[in-house]
């Protein structure tokens, strides 16, 4: 135990140094042969982190000390001290501490200058005005830009573009209106979403009898299988009546690409976690990635974590050639770090940000740190993973923080700790090398808090414009370089790096 | 009641098919070929639902007589249908994932997921029958030789028509029972070993993991 703890230390200290680079490229698993009639050009890969339950902006990258504003005592502002500047930006960032979120005794230590001197290069906020405060809906128009492009996600519209010839273009392992497919009839059947209730189980759906004691070996299944496939079923009464089903249809399209995926391995390469007494995989014939003690020094808490195991299956998909977009967050679920028996954590509040409507204050700051510390991991582990020519997964990879809305931008006088409701006015978060980092497009009225817009084409701030869904979509996808020609969607050259 | 002359012979043959259990081993050549000579009318509307995580574990569990819960557990304890490959099997998550409706499409890691419990289940029952043939299930009374071959009796036939009538309420059709048969010849030759436990586990697969026995 002693020896693990200094390795992580050890690892932890060298978070996107040279070191862990050479260590994770020399023992990155080949991906050449996973993937067929991939489109020409590198990919991007889209990360979407979804920030359930509404992820407050101004209680984050865009916090406003208490002397900066007229009404401090009624606004959601913060005691000077707590709010620290990015040098060189004007990203902000809340340090601070908490006895309880509310009424749930859990201490908080919410630290956000670290995540964001680090990466403030590739960090962009862009405001944004949303349209609903339904939860399901607003969750489902954060990637739809309210269905700026026939109602096409953002995924779908990635996948589309980059995803040909992948074996699981698309996964999503949110919840509730971030696990909604998009509405265009027109979208290519390979850029759907794959759902991933639980990415700890999802590797044992990819091979069809792996792992199973005494299985028959691989040339009686395919025996077995052409057996069925040829003979048995075209024969039979019921494919003949009702074989043109599309559902029929669809199922023997995903059966004939089986054995692509058991080819690919994917049972094995995606799974992270050790052989164990509790996870006996090398009894049952299972090989976990033979990466999995690197990865599980980056993510030391997958298994008990679902945030880090998702994390980690992000990661793993798209380094292992499968996927192209991946979509993971904050779950509806309590979750509790348990390590520390006598002062455990809470790492999820009920129903996520949405527990600002009883703790406001904390409950921002435990949810935005656990987000930045799981993307901090995620970013390291794809700074360190070559992608093609020299170039890492990270330098082709956007992180987009979705979230539902923002929250009020009032509170009782002077209370410390509040309840907040739901606000579309908002703002949001894009992590990429593709993106105007180090930006803030728009700015904060310091008499409401509420944001302002951006000029789409300088970035200039334009105090009396309000940025729509539609523009944060459009400009997304202008970052990754997705062809949306016809779409009608608008030019957002402000949210792409300049070259 | 009968529209045409096609429609009443296929009645005939499925009639005659049905007394097949009686016929030798090889009998059935025939009528296969009279069966494939005719071919049925598409259903137009071709209205079909998928069965979900639950009902393919209730039927399995039926059709093989088998414990629902202990059917089919990855790594020994991780019970397939109702907590690993439930939603890749068609079910919702409303606790566990916040996830309110079935999925309306067929997914990609589906049919791998319906494979591996249809595998767990025929493998259980094949054992269980060669273990006690005469509470057999499904393989009631076949016999294996000392060196393990498969004893062509008609308890080989039986067995066959048995697995179909618990599946899809009637019995293998000539061509069905013919292609089963011929399969266990295809297996012996590839891997003589342990033939007839593979030719009970994979042609119990091969007719439960079809699509028969995953719409209706």
């Amino acid at each position: 135990m002693k020896t693990a703890m200094n390795r992580r230390k050890v690892l932890q200290m060298l978070m996107g140094s040279p070191l862990l680079n050479g260590c994770l490229k020399a023992q990155s698993v080949p991906t050449s042969g996973l993937a067929s009639g991939a489109s020409a050009g590198p990919r991007k890969f889209l990360f979407v982190f979804t920030a359930m339950g509404g992820a407050s902006i101004n209680d984050c990258f865009l916090a406003r000390r208490a002397s900066e504003v007229k009404d401090a005592s009624t606004l959601n502002v913060f005691p000077d001290l707590l709010v620290k500047s990015i040098d060189g930006t004007e990203l902000r960032a809340v340090d601070m501490a908490s006895d309880a979120i509310g009424a749930l005794p859990f201490p908080v230590k919410a630290v956000q200058s670290r995540f964001l001197s680090k990466y403030k290069n590739d960090i962009m906020v862009a405001t944004c005005t949303g349209t609903a405060v339904a939860h399901p809906e607003a969750q489902r128009r954060s990637v739809t830009g309210h269905d700026a492009w026939n109602g096409r996600t953002l995924q779908e519209a990635v996948a589309a573009q980059y995803g040909q010839g992948l074996l699981l273009p698309n996964i999503n392992m949110a919840t509730v209106g971030y696990a909604e497919h998009g509405r265009d009839r027109s979208l290519p059947g390979f850029a759907m979403a794959e759902p991933v209730p639980d990415p700890a189980f999802f590797p044992f759906s990819l091979h069809g009898y792996k792992g199973i004691q005494g299985v028959p070996d691989d040339a009686l299944m395919a025996m077995a299988r052409q057996l069925r496939d040829q003979k048995l079923e075209p024969q039979s009464a019921f494919y003949q009546t009702f074989g043109a089903n599309p559902l029929i249809q669809d199922w023997m399209k995903f059966r004939a690409q089986q054995g692509r995926f058991e080819q690919a391995d994917a049972i094995n390469r995606l799974n992270p976690f050790e052989d164990s007494k509790d996870l006996p995989f090398k009894n049952f014939g299972l090989n976990p990635n033979r990466d999995g003690e690197i990865l599980r020094e980056v993510f030391p808490d997958i298994g008990p974590d679902p945030l880090q195991t998702q994390a980690l299956l992000a990661y793993l998909s798209v380094t292992q050639g499968l996927t192209c977009t991946a979509t993971f967050g904050l779950g509806m679920n309590v979750t509790i770090d348990g390590k520390d028996e006598d002062n455990p954590l809470l790492t999820n509040t009920p129903t996520a940000f949405d527990y600002s409507h009883n703790a406001h204050r904390s409950t921002q700051a435990v949810l935005w740190h656990r987000i930045l510390d799981t993307m901090d991991r995620l970013i390291t582990l794809l700074k360190v993973t070559e992608y093609q020519n020299g170039e890492s997964y990270w330098d082709h990879s956007m992180i987009y923080i979705a979230t539902d809305f923002g929250r009020d931008k009032t509170r009782k006088e002077n209370l410390r700790e509040f309840p907040s409701g739901h606000d579309v006015n908002n703002g949001v978060v894009i992590i990429s090398p593709m993106v105007n980092g180090g930006r803030v497009l728009g700015g904060v009225d310091l008499k409401t808090l509420k944001t302002y817009g951006f000029n789409p084409e300088t970035g200039d701030p334009e105090s009396g414009r309000e940025m729509t869904e539609k523009e944060i979509y459009a400009g997304i996808l202008h970052a990754l370089d997705v062809d949306t020609s016809g779409s009608g969607l608008p030019s957002m050259r402000a949210m792409r790096r300049k070259v | 009641m009968f529209p045409n002359t096609q429609a009443l012979l296929m009645v005939l043959v499925i009639i005659t098919s049905g007394c097949q259990k009686s016929k030798s081993l090889t009998g059935g050549s025939e009528a296969a070929k009279i069966e494939q000579s005719l071919p049925l009318t598409a259903s137009p509307k071709a209205q079909v639902k998928r069965m979900r995580a639950d009902l393919l574990r209730n039927n399995l569990a039926k059709i093989l007589v088998l414990d629902p819960q202990g059917m089919c557990l990855e790594l020994g304890r991780l019970p397939c249908a109702d907590l690993v490959h439930k939603v890749s099997l068609g079910s919702m998550n409303a606790y566990g994932n916040a996830q309110y409706r079935h999925p309306e499409q067929v997914s990609a890691t589906s049919a791998m997921s319906l494979d591996r419990l249809v595998l767990s289940a025929c493998m259980q029952r094949a054992q269980l029958d060669l273990v006690n043939p005469g509470r057999a299930v499904i393989f009631k009374d076949v016999e294996l030789s000392t060196d393990g071959r498969l004893v062509k009796s008609e308890a080989v036939v039986t067995a066959i028509h048995t697995l179909y009538q618990r599946a899809f309420l009637r019995d293998a059709s000539a061509t069905e029972l013919e292609n089963l048969l011929q399969f266990y010849e295809a297996i012996y030759a590839q891997q003589s070993i342990g033939a007839a436990r593979n030719w009970m586990t994979l042609s119990c697969y091969a007719v439960l993991t079809s699509v028969e026995a995953t719409f209706y």
